[in-house]
């Protein structure tokens, strides 16, 4: 069995008495991309930072490299990169300051990457941080993680903010930063196409949950758009395991997961012969995941 | 040849590239015995994850389309048929009815569609080389 | 991690010049323009300065440093990396240790080179003065730490965060105990070794607390309340219940003050006189006035005399320990010169210096006194005997004689009973006189003097007094010759010695002492001392008429008056009543108090029970709101029983919250952090499915062909291309 890189178990998180993450099960093992989406609020970056020890999880445990979060010493953290959510960087440093001081804490640090990676993103590195565009910033912050050769790479919504330019260039990085094939990477974002390029795999939450752990052709595989014509509101319907639902109009569309001649039946008495199936692009699929509360909330007697 | 993907659009990624070969094959951009890029090449040149290059290929492969020689890569298969009569037919009238449906929006008769596809049949078919 | 000392050097440096700009800046002032004589750079206003500004920045540094890393992102950058946060701290705390005594200290080296440069000569300064500063500045620096402590604890601002920063002030209050060095010498070194321990707690709760984190207001399933933050917080509380007591007092503003002396009868028997004063918004207001006999040798006294047969004797000052070595810094005395400006003696090195000051309040250097010359500065003279000095408050300067008060003791050996030109010096081991007109000392008397009191005896003759010399072992009387304030000075004669019972050189020592001289035949001395506590002392008075020596001895009574006693109480008991009292010395007052009939002794005693019990529900009801074990809650009750009511806030503070939800089970409350419900065992019930997961079974194997597992087939996959 191939080690794992990530593993969280029942992993739980309350503010107050509201909870965030609920029971959380997931592992990730060597060599993966997993792209992590959801709305904001859904708890991504929650789940990161317990991975990341910055939180603590209220049951449960997560564990990266094999060693539980909460005890992350020196030694595990050198081998970890972690980009913050809005790349938080010592402003008040020049480029070229920042990397000594990433340097001096990270044993594996590799210059020569730093400096190519810098150029990706078309930076000096004499230049002070706090002088730099939010893109630039972006780029120093991956630099600065991936140079320290870090065996995981968790980045928390990279893309934030980012032109398309930057966002290419982080895309290349991150795959280049794969390319050895011993290496994970934990994606968290909001740009579905970067996920569609970069990841393997996707995990989407909602809620505090995680509702698709799947690799992207099976995602979409299992996935069918219906569409018919209905005029009657589509509040009191009931279809099983529909994951979303539209209407415009008469135009009624519908995602579900793992349709059969159940579906097919339920849909034919709402649509008669309007009804079609097509398959489901990654977007579709993944919209209609993360749309669903808020089309559906009537819907959750499924 | 030049490869495009467009992600975020209604084909997968991993389909876009298996047409797009599939496509050369049948103009004649790419010829029995070519060879594709790697897989590592590919995903570097369109800046998608490799796993999804892999995922065409593999298509491809199962498809009769490419032939993966190991240690060499890939490349443009002779056409030998892997599917059965009947999946071969499944799969034309997945076409058709595409055909089907567009032929009618854009107010085509049967007769105008099946002459328009005679025609492009040996227009195609004489300028690719058996 | 030379990078890291780096960045935190540069990162601390800037603060620099607002430590050091701001120091400097106070330090001027003072010098510059408060008074050019430069008494307003005396060690304890210096002293008061420094504690400030120190007290400001290391605080300040503290909080520069770490509050910013609890905002946003700013943790986990810092987190984040190959260097442990325990080295982060100990890096960041030594750099900017440096910084802080770069800025403090540095101002205070060049004032001392200033002083050693311009004094004695020019100013009556002395590099030395600088010392306490100096020890402040060591001991502010846990302001630094308490700043740690409330930067990264996760709590409220309007709550207990800004607590810790009482425990530093408490810390800091060691370095007060070098200027009561001289007095109380072993409260000083408890009180430094206090200092110094607290110091240490605050390091290890503050660097407990930083590599614990600012935590969201969540529940926590292990507290991980290092031990170290436990005390910090404890030292706090019992820090702000002192505040809080003292501000009660202050409030009421009301005390009584009793006094006591002898008198005697017209036969001669003594009688000792307790009079009792409610200061009331600083005003004394006369209570009551208790007379008691002093019984001589088990023999009764009949009768009560009337207040008028008493003879008005001796009284005794509120009692006042003096060690033997009385070390003060430079202060020596003042007097004043015959042309009626105010003449300075500080001593430097045994020599005295006598700086006089002119009408712009400036001082001038016009003497140097040696032991056998007078002369000017520069000149080789031989020094006094010297004592060894410390520093200490002005306030604690012995009084300047007048020449009225009778006053024992003084070891220090130098002291200036007399102005206007020429004084009278008594040293260890001789008195000297010294004329200034003439540039001249000489000796009056070569005799050890361990202690020596100015007797006022001669009524109505202007020109002759008598002085007391106590060498250790017995008391004797010179009469003196010359005007009591100004003028020529001389001990004529041995008048006599003194015989004393046994005991009362012993005594002598640590007593409270009044000397009543008449003549060689007709004298009194009276002791009062502790006995034991601080609770009872005690009166001893030796006697002599005509040659006939009475020795009489007894307890100070408890007061037998019973007026405005009821007026009294009420006053007293507000202030005790408002203190939230740790028990032991509320005990103490208590037993104190019961045997005091000005106070309601019962009352009090019956308050502190009651709030003990209150005290001790209250913690328990704290601990169990925040979910401690049995076993906490106990040990917590008794803190509440011995701590008083701020246990309840202690608790509070210490633990986080704790989160409850309803057990699906057994549907009472449950800890939402506990894996199973406290009431009844059960597991949390897996959350209902929505019906629409999708998970690919593959992640953890192989599903369908062409499927592509992450992490499995793709590498070998990319192997091969």
């Amino acid at each position: 069995m191939s080690k794992l890189a990530i593993e969280a178990k029942n992993l739980t998180r309350y503010f107050g008495t509201k909870p965030v993450v609920q029971q959380v099960n997931f592992t990730i093992p060597v060599g993966s991309v997993v792209g992590l989406l959801g709305l904001n609020g859904a708890g991504k970056s929650t789940i990161i930072k317990m991975l990341m020890g910055m939180l603590e999880p209220t049951r449960g445990s997560c564990s990266l490299l094999g060693v539980e979060s909460t005890s992350l010493g020196p030694n595990e953290r050198s081998r970890i990169g972690y980009t913050i959510e809005g790349h938080f960087l010592y402003s008040g440093m020049t480029v070229r300051a920042a990397e000594t001081l990433q340097a001096d804490c990270f044993p594996k640090w590799d210059s020569l990457l730093f400096q190519t990676t810098l150029q990706r993103f078309g930076i000096s590195p004499h230049e002070r941080i706090r002088n730099l565009s939010r893109g630039q910033r972006a780029g120093i912050s991956i630099a600065l993680t991936l140079s320290s050769q870090p065996e995981l790479l968790i980045l928390d919504d990279p893309s934030l903010g980012l032109d398309p330019v930057s966002r290419r260039a982080l895309n290349e990085t991150i795959l280049s930063f794969m390319e050895p094939g011993d290496r994970t990477v934990l994606l968290s974002s909001h740009m579905l196409d970067d996920i569609e390029r970069v990841t393997d795999r996707v995990m989407i939450m909602t809620e505090g949950r995680i509702v698709v752990d799947s690799s992207l052709p099976h995602f979409v595989s299992r996935l069918s758009v219906w569409t018919c014509e209905c005029s009657e509101p589509l509040d009191r319907v009931q279809i099983a395991r529909l994951v979303s639902r539209r209407q415009v109009g008469r135009n009624a569309s519908f995602v579900i997961v793992d349709a059969d001649e159940m579906t097919q039946q339920e849909l034919h008495r709402l649509g008669g012969n309007t009804v079609r199936q097509e398959e489901s692009t990654f977007d579709e699929g993944v919209m209609a995941y993360m749309s669903r509360n808020r089309s559906a909330a009537s819907l959750m007697s499924i | 040849m030049r490869y495009r993907i467009v992600a975020g659009s209604n084909v997968p990624i991993f389909r876009q590239i298996a047409d797009q070969i599939g496509r050369a094959v049948a103009t004649g951009d790419l010829k029995i015995g070519d060879s594709v890029p790697s897989v590592r090449q590919l995903a570097r040149d369109l800046v998608i994850n490799p796993n999804t290059v892999a995922k065409a290929y593999s298509d491809l492969v199962a498809s009769g389309v490419l032939e993966n020689q190991p240690g060499r890569g890939y490349f443009i298969n002779k056409r030998r048929q892997v599917f059965t009569k009947t999946e071969r037919l499944r799969r034309l009238d997945e076409t058709i009815d595409l055909l089907i449906s567009q032929s009618v929006a854009l107010d085509f008769s049967a007769s105008e569609v099946l002459d328009r596809v005679k025609e492009l049949f040996t227009q195609k078919l004489s300028v690719a080389p058996e | 991690m030379n990078a890291w000392v780096r960045k935190e050097i540069k990162d601390s440096i800037r603060w620099l010049p607002i430590g050091l700009v701001l120091l400097v800046a106070l330090i001027w002032y003072q010098i510059a323009t408060q008074s050019p004589n430069f008494f307003a750079v005396r060690s304890e206003s210096l002293f008061t300065l420094t504690w400030f500004v120190s007290a400001i920045f290391a605080t300040f540094l503290g909080l520069a440093n770490y509050l910013p890393e609890t905002w946003g992102s700013a943790r986990g950058f810092l987190v984040q990396r190959g260097l442990s946060l325990h080295r982060i701290f100990v890096i960041r705390a030594l750099v900017n240790l440096a910084v802080y005594l770069i800025a403090m200290l540095a101002p205070l080296g060049a004032l001392a080179v200033f002083f050693a440069v311009i004094g004695p000569n020019s100013a009556p300064v002395n590099p030395i003065q600088v010392v306490p500063s100096v020890i402040t500045v060591l001991f502010s620096f846990s302001f630094y730490f308490g700043a740690i402590a409330v930067a990264c604890r996760p709590c409220r601002w309007y709550g207990s965060r800004l607590f810790p920063l009482l425990a530093s002030l408490a810390i800091s209050f060691a370095a007060v105990s070098i200027l009561s060095l001289h007095n109380q010498p072993g409260a000083s070194a408890i009180g430094f070794l206090l200092g110094i321990l607290g110091m240490l707690l605050l390091v290890a709760a503050s660097r407990s607390i930083f590599l614990r984190g600012p935590s969201q207001p969540a529940p926590s399933r292990t507290p991980n309340i290092s031990i170290y933050e436990k005390f910090m917080m404890i030292a706090a509380v019992l820090v702000a219940i002192l505040l809080v007591t003292a501000f009660s007092a202050s409030m009421t503003n009301s005390y009584s003050v009793a006094y006591h002396s002898v008198q005697f009868t017209n036969k001669g028997l003594p009688w000792l006189v307790e009079s009792r004063t409610v200061v009331k918004n600083g005003y004394g207001q006369q209570l009551s006035e208790v007379k008691f006999p002093i019984s001589e040798s088990n023999e009764d006294v009949d009768s009560k005399p009337d207040v008028a047969e008493l003879v008005p004797g001796l009284s005794f000052s509120y009692p006042w320990y003096f060690s033997e070595n009385y070390w003060d810094m430079l202060y020596v005395g003042s007097c004043t010169s015959s042309d009626g400006h105010p003449l300075n003696v500080m001593g430097f090195r045994g020599l005295l210096y006598v700086y006089q000051q002119d009408a712009l309040q400036r001082s001038r250097l016009i003497a140097v006194v040696g032991k056998e010359t007078v002369g000017d500065a520069g000149v080789q003279q031989v020094p006094f005997e010297q004592i060894p000095r410390l520093l200490t408050f002005t306030y604690n300067y012995p009084p300047v004689l007048t020449g009225l008060a009778s006053s024992y003791k003084q070891p220090n050996g130098t002291r200036i009973p007399l102005g206007a030109g020429s004084f009278t010096i008594v040293a260890t081991d001789g008195i000297y006189h010294v004329d200034l007109d003439k540039s001249k000392i000489s000796r009056l008397l070569d005799k050890s003097v361990l202690a020596y009191s100015y007797l006022n005896t001669a009524r109505g003759a202007s020109d002759s007094s008598n002085l007391a010399i106590w060498d250790g072992s017995s008391i004797s009387v010179f009469r003196c010759e010359g005007q009591a304030l100004n003028g020529p000075f001389q001990i004529s004669e041995r008048i006599t010695t003194l015989t004393l019972p046994t005991d009362f050189g012993v005594k002598l020592k640590s007593g409270d002492v009044q000397f009543d001289y008449r003549d060689p035949d007709n004298w009194t001395i009276a002791i009062s001392y502790y006995e034991r506590s601080y609770v009872k002392s005690k009166v001893e008075v030796a006697r002599s008429i005509q040659k006939e020596i009475r020795h009489y001895t007894t307890s100070i009574p408890q007061s037998l008056s019973t007026a405005n006693i009821e007026a009294m109480k009420r006053e007293i008991f507000i202030p005790s009543c408002l203190v939230p009292p740790v028990l032991l010395g509320a005990i103490g007052t208590a037993t104190y108090l019961l045997g005091n009939p000005m106070h309601d002794g019962f009352g009090y005693l019956g308050f502190i029970v009651a709030q003990a019990i209150f005290s001790g529900i209250l913690a328990i009801l704290a601990a169990r709101w925040r979910g401690l074990s049995a076993r906490q809650v106990a040990s917590w009750c008794a803190g509440g029983i011995l701590i008083g009511l701020g246990t309840w806030f202690l608790v509070l503070s210490i633990y986080p919250r704790v989160f409850y939800k309803k057990c699906p089970a057994c549907n009472r409350n449950r800890r939402i952090e506990r894996e199973k419900c406290e009431s009844c065992g059960a597991e949390w019930k897996p959350i209902a499915p929505l019906g629409i997961e999708l998970f690919e079974e593959s992640n953890q194997g192989a599903e369908a062909i062409g499927q592509t597992v992450p992490g499995q087939t793709v590498p070998a996959t990319l192997a091969v291309t």
